[in-house]
């Protein structure tokens, strides 16, 4: 089956500084992919040369067939691709209503998100619509931020450490959040440092060291010695 | 905008229809032509806002789109051609100019960010400044005086008249009505969002510039009107309606009133001709003395007028 996402030899880096050495792997569709690794291990750099926002970038990034190596972030964004980016990133002088629907995209079909559907997935923004971004609690920020992510309808849904910072219970409605998202069939590229976790919510695990895949597989499947040499945990 | 912004907002609006019976009753012509000013310059800083204060873009060449408004008129008016010379035709024109204009300066300096920004809308501000200097037909350097008003519905809109003062105040309340609805849509969201952080924005798939280039064609159509006015106001066009210090006064009234905020135009215009009026009044050195005032509104509420009133210094 043709991979939702492919990754192709990707290299990224900032200045001279290379951080990606070569990263391949796939994102299947409806499949969640966790991405773990150390901090510096280039996780954020990946996402970022994903969305194109990385200062260079050499290798292929591929959704759905589609070359989107060399793409500006936004066209990458429409081509199907919705960031919750690290530090949620909510504009503060928007409303949450206006954060959700400025830069939504409709699309058609049973499956295609609205403001409506949106509510009812995050129910708690419902009563904060005309609240400013910037008077949000963190929590309610990354709601938003998924959200927006969500309204762009995007075929696949990057979630950069998106319980980063979080209380455990807000943390637990994140991924509360991410396994609805799953059960509806949405792809997801989740990285997160709560490796437990990851293990039961993901399909696939892909683990980074040093810029390079160290190991991919099934979750299930992580063993405990890669995991214990690749995160010391 | 708070409520207490809107009303003081209101009551400002309603001291300006009044000033029309006030006239009259005083017999202070004068009044109309104040208060006049103080509209025309309000409208274009309604234009002006839309770039600058909502859009987070320091644009310094909107007086070029004033004059290319005000020109439209003086042109058609002196050249008397028979399609062009009413004034819905004048006004128009001034519209579809002041936004044709800056739709193609937008779309070259839209691409550069920060002081290069700045610098290329002043430079251009400049090249049709001296593209009106040019225009030995129409007086070069000094302008020439127009023989004749708009007429708008068989109304002549001649300089001083009430005609032209309740056109000018119309114009003030739809433009300001408009740049309201329109910040509140998502188009204005996006604007506003992207003043805050272009990148975000873009990642989450808006291409930036063509909302900036949208909202400074709209900027330089509203400012086309503002043209349009002022030149029936004036009964006069000259190049030094599309200066950079009337640039500079456009500024001022954006960021004195409120940058990004519904009536910062209208606070901000207001303090401008009425401070002018007085400080001129009691020395011909006013600008001394204006200078430092404008400093302390810009140290002690960076959010202008608008913000002090909402209680928000920062707006």
């Amino acid at each position: 089956m043709k991979p939702l996402l492919r990754l192709e030899g990707l290299e990224a880096g900032y200045g001279p500084a290379r951080v990606l050495n070569g990263v391949s792997f796939d994102v299947g569709r409806g499949e969640v992919v966790a991405l773990l690794g150390r901090n510096g291990m280039g996780k954020t750099t990946l996402v970022r040369a994903v969305m194109g926002l990385a200062p260079w970038v050499r290798g292929r990034v591929l959704l759905d067939g589609r070359d989107l190596s060399h793409e500006t972030p936004y066209r990458i964004a429409r081509a199907g691709i919705g960031l919750v980016p690290e530090g949620r990133d909510v504009f503060p002088n928007l409303t949450v209503r206006e954060n959700l629907i400025a830069t939504a995209r409709r699309a058609s079909g049973p499956r295609a998100w609205t403001l409506e559907r949106v509510l009812d997935l995050l129910p708690q923004l419902r009563e904060r619509l005309g609240a400013q971004g910037g008077t949000l609690s963190g929590g309610e920020q990354q709601m938003v931020a998924i959200g927006r992510a969500l309204l762009i309808n995007p075929e696949l849904l990057i979630l950069d450490e998106a319980t980063e910072g979080l209380a455990p219970q807000l943390r637990t409605e994140v991924w509360d959040c991410v396994r609805t998202l799953q059960a509806q069939g949405q792809s997801i590229l989740l990285i997160d440092k709560h490796v437990a976790v990851m293990r039961t919510l993901a399909d696939r695990i892909v683990l980074l060291e040093k810029g390079r895949v160290a190991w991919r597989g099934a979750a299930k499947a992580l063993p405990e010695d890669v995991l214990q040499r690749t995160l010391g945990v | 905008m708070t409520r207490s912004t809107a009303i003081i907002a209101g009551f400002l609006f309603v001291a300006l229809i009044a000033a029309i019976p006030a006239a009259l009753f005083l017999h202070e012509p004068y009044l109309i032509s104040l208060f006049g000013r103080l509209a025309i310059l309000a409208v274009a800083g309604v234009g002006l806002n839309l770039v600058l204060g909502h859009s987070g873009l320091p644009a310094f060449g909107h007086a070029a789109f004033v004059g290319v408004g005000a020109y439209s008129v003086g042109i058609t008016t002196l050249e008397g051609i028979p399609f062009l010379a009413n004034g819905w035709a004048q006004f128009g024109l001034a519209i579809v100019l002041g936004a044709l204009s800056a739709t193609i300066i937008g779309a070259l300096s839209l691409r550069t960010r920060g002081v290069a920004f700045l610098m290329i809308t002043l430079a251009f501000g400049q090249m049709l400044f001296y593209g009106a200097v040019s225009l030995e037909r129409y007086g070069g350097d000094d302008g020439t005086t127009l023989p004749t008003s708009s007429t708008l519905a068989g109304l002549s809109l001649e300089r001083g008249s009430i005609a032209l003062y309740a056109l000018s105040l119309l114009v003030l309340l739809l433009a300001t009505y408009a740049a309201w609805r329109v910040m509140r849509s998502p188009f204005g969201a996006v604007l506003r969002g992207a003043a805050v952080n272009e990148r975000r924005m873009q990642a989450v798939g808006i291409q930036v510039f063509r909302f900036r280039l949208a909202a400074f064609a709209l900027s330089g159509a509203i400012c086309g009107l503002a043209g349009a006015l002022l030149a029936n106001h004036a009964a006069y066009v000259s190049p030094a309606n599309l200066s950079w210090m009337r640039s500079v006064e456009l500024a001022i009234v954006v960021l004195l009133g409120g940058a990004g905020t519904t009536f910062g135009p209208l606070f901000g215009a207001a303090a401008f001709v009425l401070l002018e009026e007085v400080l001129s009044g009691l020395t011909e050195h006013w600008r001394l003395i204006f200078g430092p005032l404008l400093l302390l509104v810009v140290l002690v509420a960076p959010g202008g007028i608008a913000g002090l009133l909402s209680g928000k210094r920062d707006g």
